[in-house]
């Protein structure tokens, strides 16, 4: 999935246009990659009033890596984007626009909107956009489930601050960008009460996990291996969250600070439950996140 | 002054309001500090990591102080940054104990419980 802003309004929200139909995601994110100077890293500082142009972020990072693009990106509006801001102005209007609290009527994307857009947009003589095949991540079976892992991008979390500063280990684990700290249980309407394995379990089952073994279908990837440990105080308590690569290793993401691939003691996490986890001496469990799972959390 | 200490991964960490004499005591303290070594290690890990203050009320005060384990990196308003050294975390036992009366009693104990090690 990911969420285009269309950079156009001043002093009202601009609309967020959250797009989850997966081939036209890969096929937007492949002309993309193959034309990097479509986007810049930030927008202009001299944006102006009107159409300046469209903000894209990507929700996770498998999908940043497969293209090998930023998980931030913005398209400036202009002749030499044209073609690719059209394509976008029109994807937006087949997304899911996202409410902005208090400006619920007034950040809608609807016809009047998208015909503004295009009049505003310069066109240019269309191209052809090559397709290939996504080439799938393999799957790894235990004694009964399959899962998925992926490589390890920690850069997705940890290049722009925003990410960095917002996003905890659960986000992390559930390889899902919410820029919220999201926390088990929120996203289903059920946070969690006390910091304890089995409550901060039912929290994350309540979000949509499974425990190990308890299978999700092939509809629900990425189906992530991930790991829940406790540091149970007296003075210090929280919890905190792994998530399992491609190459045998864990990666996690100790609240605002960077993603990473080692333990307190700098080694390479290849086991949880034996890795240098400093406070959090209790081992929970291991899980699975699931595709519906990591979009409801909050 | 709002001082965070960068202490949990799941839970967001806890913050307080810390008045401005302390605020004042921090910064001349940081004043007096000198380079740290360039091999100075990384606060990234499990558990307590260290002070976070930001939001000092004084003119041209830095955007923000973080204190962790021997080294006080200083990030001034225009980004810039420099790193001090704080010999036998003098500075973050000093700061943890000036504004112990505005965090929570379990906090305290564990950034207290980090420094006794």
């Amino acid at each position: 999935m990911f969420r285009i802003t269309v950079d156009v309004y001043s002093g009202r929200p601009n609309p967020v246009i959250e797009i989850s139909n997966d081939d036209e995601i890969r096929s937007t994110l492949r002309q993309l990659s193959a034309n990097r100077s479509l986007a810049t890293a930030e927008p202009p500082a001299e944006g102006g009033l009107g159409l300046r142009g469209f903000q894209l972020e990507i929700m996770d990072d498998e999908l940043a890596r497969r293209y090998d693009l930023a998980g931030s990106l913005y398209i400036p509006a202009g002749a030499a984007t044209a073609e690719f801001t059209e394509r976008l102005t029109s994807l937006a209007m087949s997304g899911n626009a996202l409410a902005v609290p208090g400006f619920e009527e007034q950040t809608t994307f609807d016809e009047g909107l998208r015909d503004y857009l295009l009049g505003q947009l310069e066109r240019s003589s269309s191209g052809t956009v090559q397709e290939g095949s996504d080439k799938q991540e393999p799957a790894t079976a235990d004694a009964v489930c399959y899962y998925d892992f992926y490589a390890f991008n920690p850069g997705f979390w940890n290049d722009n601050s925003t990410t960095l500063w917002n996003n905890n280990c659960y986000n992390y684990a559930s390889n899902w960008r919410t820029n919220t700290f999201a926390q088990p249980g929120r996203g289903c309407g059920n946070v969690w009460k006390a910091i304890t394995a089995a409550e901060v379990t039912r929290a994350a089952l309540c979000d949509g996990m499974h425990r190990r073994y308890d299978c999700f279908p092939d509809t629900e990837k990425p189906r992530n291996l991930v790991a829940l440990v406790i540091a149970p105080g007296p003075a210090f308590i929280d919890y905190h969250w792994y998530r399992y690569h491609q190459g045998g290793f864990w990666g996690h993401k100790p609240g605002g600070t960077a993603a990473r691939n080692v333990d307190n003691s700098n080694q390479t996490i290849t086991n949880p439950e034996t890795a240098d986890r400093g406070p959090y001496t209790i081992f929970a469990g291991y899980f699975y996140g699931c595709d519906s799972q990591r979009r409801r959390i909050r | 002054m709002r001082l965070e200490v960068d202490l949990y991964s799941g839970r967001p960490n806890p913050v307080a309001d810390v008045g401005a004499d302390v605020a004042d005591e921090l910064l001349r303290r940081v004043a007096a500090l000198q380079p740290a070594p360039s091999s100075s290690a990384s606060s990234d890990r499990l558990g307590y990591r260290g002070l976070r203050a930001t939001a000092f009320a004084a003119p041209g005060a830095p955007a923000e102080v973080f204190v962790s384990d021997g080294t006080v990196t200083v990030r001034e308003a225009g980004g810039e940054e420099r790193r001090l050294a704080d010999p036998d975390r003098a500075l973050e036992r000093w700061l943890i104990g000036a504004a112990a009366g505005d965090l929570g009693a379990a906090e305290a104990a564990a950034v207290k419980d980090d420094l006794g090690r």
